[in-house]
């Protein structure tokens, strides 16, 4: 009796993943993570659906290394890098009239959220998918840097100097944004991504 | 040790304060997320069971229509009957209608003026939607009071009492079929609204009636949809759950293009 008592207890079997419940509890996160990593608002049920039907496929095999959320997040950074390959080539709309030119415009001019969002959208496409994905997750999802590098399938290190590398471009652009429309036009026109 | 460095939504400029609590806060309302629920989740989920064996009524209903359904180019039209003792539905499919009748309970029985009335309103829904396949309804055993008594002796109910269990399957029947026209409404203008309405109808009633009538209108919506694929997916699931179906011509032609 007193043997049994000192035994290991063996590990409690992880409860089954219910595909449902993961689907309801991570959705909004999965959403909101896709928009900043550049899909398209027409696109983001198609991208979501793809997501989770990944999700789908390989839940049974997710080993619990990592949190459900961060694991999700890795499947969103790849989707949406995927995506942002193929995308312009789905976007491509014949059309007579070419679209009217827009002044850009200084943060300080942004009066609305989805404005500042857009704002957002363009300078973190100037970032390349490796770090934008990394400046989205910690800076946006707010995931500690060790489930970034997690979701990320890179060495924390890396995942380091990607955020060091990412949050310079994102800071620089902001700046030449926020001194004004010349200086955006200016950083425009640089068109490098990061 | 944490050497994570401070958020730029803290320690950033104001402009990026700004942009990414915003950010933050972009997630779907309830209404955005039930759409999106009603859209993906039925993808992610195991194809449902195969529904129960029909009722006799429908069995000789289905052989009708297979008779009658050959020259169908569309989904037609869904008309509910409901009757407080007995229900009656009429599904009319590319012209061709069928009936699906659920036995009465045996209050019913004293009381032949129910099938009557039954048969009198599937033959006035009959003849206005699909005039070829009249006669052919006409000719259907709509729950007559031998077949209720010989459905009953088949299928006893162990609910409360065996009114209420009727009263329970015809509300059922007749929620589907409410479901389903709804679905159906919007083949018309909007199937987006057509997909959710089948996929909803797939979550309540996994094993309904109607779950053939549903899979044709929701790949008949994915293909409006422009969803090729999902549709074509939908396609070969139907034809592994409902083999030998009636729609299956219907289905196929929906996903081929012609």
């Amino acid at each position: 009796m007193q043997a049994a008592v000192h035994q290991p207890l063996p590990e409690a079997p992880r409860p089954a993943l219910d595909v449902a419940t993961v689907f309801r509890e991570n959705l909004p996160f999965a959403f909101r993570a896709l928009r900043r990593l550049g899909v398209a608002e027409a696109d983001i049920d198609d991208v979501c659906q793809e997501v989770f039907v990944v999700v789908m496929r390989r839940l049974a095999d997710f080993e619990g290394r990592s949190q459900v959320r961060t694991w999700i997040y890795g499947i969103c950074a790849r989707t949406a890098s995927d995506y942002r390959k193929r995308a312009p080539r789905r976007r491509e709309v014949l059309t007579d009239t070419p679209p009217e030119r827009v002044e850009p415009k200084g943060p300080h001019e942004y009066a609305t959220e989805s404005e500042a969002r857009d704002l957002l959208d363009r300078i973190l496409a100037q970032l390349d998918d490796d770090k934008r994905a990394v400046f989205v997750l910690y800076e946006i999802e707010e995931l500690p840097m060790a489930e970034v590098a997690q979701a990320l399938e890179c060495p924390l290190q890396t995942a380091y100097s990607r955020l060091h590398a990412a949050r310079k471009r994102v800071q620089e652009l902001a700046a030449e944004l926020e001194r004004g429309p010349s200086a955006s036009a200016s950083a425009s026109a640089k068109g490098a991504r990061a | 040790m944490n050497d994570d460095p401070p958020r730029l939504r803290e320690g950033g400029s104001a402009f990026l304060k700004a942009a990414l609590e915003s950010a933050r806060r972009e997630i779907p309302d309830a209404e955005r997320s039930a759409a999106l629920e009603a859209r993906i989740l039925p993808a992610l989920l195991p194809p449902p069971p195969p529904p129960p064996p029909p009722p006799p009524g429908a069995e000789l209903a289905g052989k009708a229509l297979a008779g009658t359904a050959g020259a169908s180019v569309g989904v037609g039209s869904i008309k509910a009957v409901g009757v407080a003792l007995a229900a009656a539905l009429v599904v009319a499919v590319g012209g061709a209608s069928y009936v699906v009748t659920r036995p009465s309970p045996p209050a019913t029985l004293a009381a032949p003026s129910v099938s009557a009335q039954v048969v009198g309103v599937v033959g006035v829904v009959g003849a206005a939607e699909a005039p070829s396949a009249a006669p052919t309804l006409l000719e259907l055993p709509v729950a007559s009071s031998a077949a209720t008594a010989s459905a009953h002796a088949h299928a006893p109910m162990p609910s409360a009492t065996p009114l209420d269990a009727a009263k329970n399957e015809a509300s059922d029947l007749a929620a589907e079929v409410a479901l389903l026209h709804a679905a159906q409404d919007g083949l018309r203008g909007s199937p987006a609204e057509a997909l959710a309405r089948a996929n909803e109808h797939a979550r309540r009633f996994p094993r309904g009636a109607l779950g053939q009538e549903r899979e044709v209108i929701a790949v008949e919506a994915l293909v409006k949809l422009g969803r090729r694929e999902e549709a074509r997916a939908r396609a070969a699931r139907f034809a592994r759950t409902f083999p030998g179906s009636t729609h299956q011509r219907r289905v196929d032609a929906l996903v081929s293009g012609t």
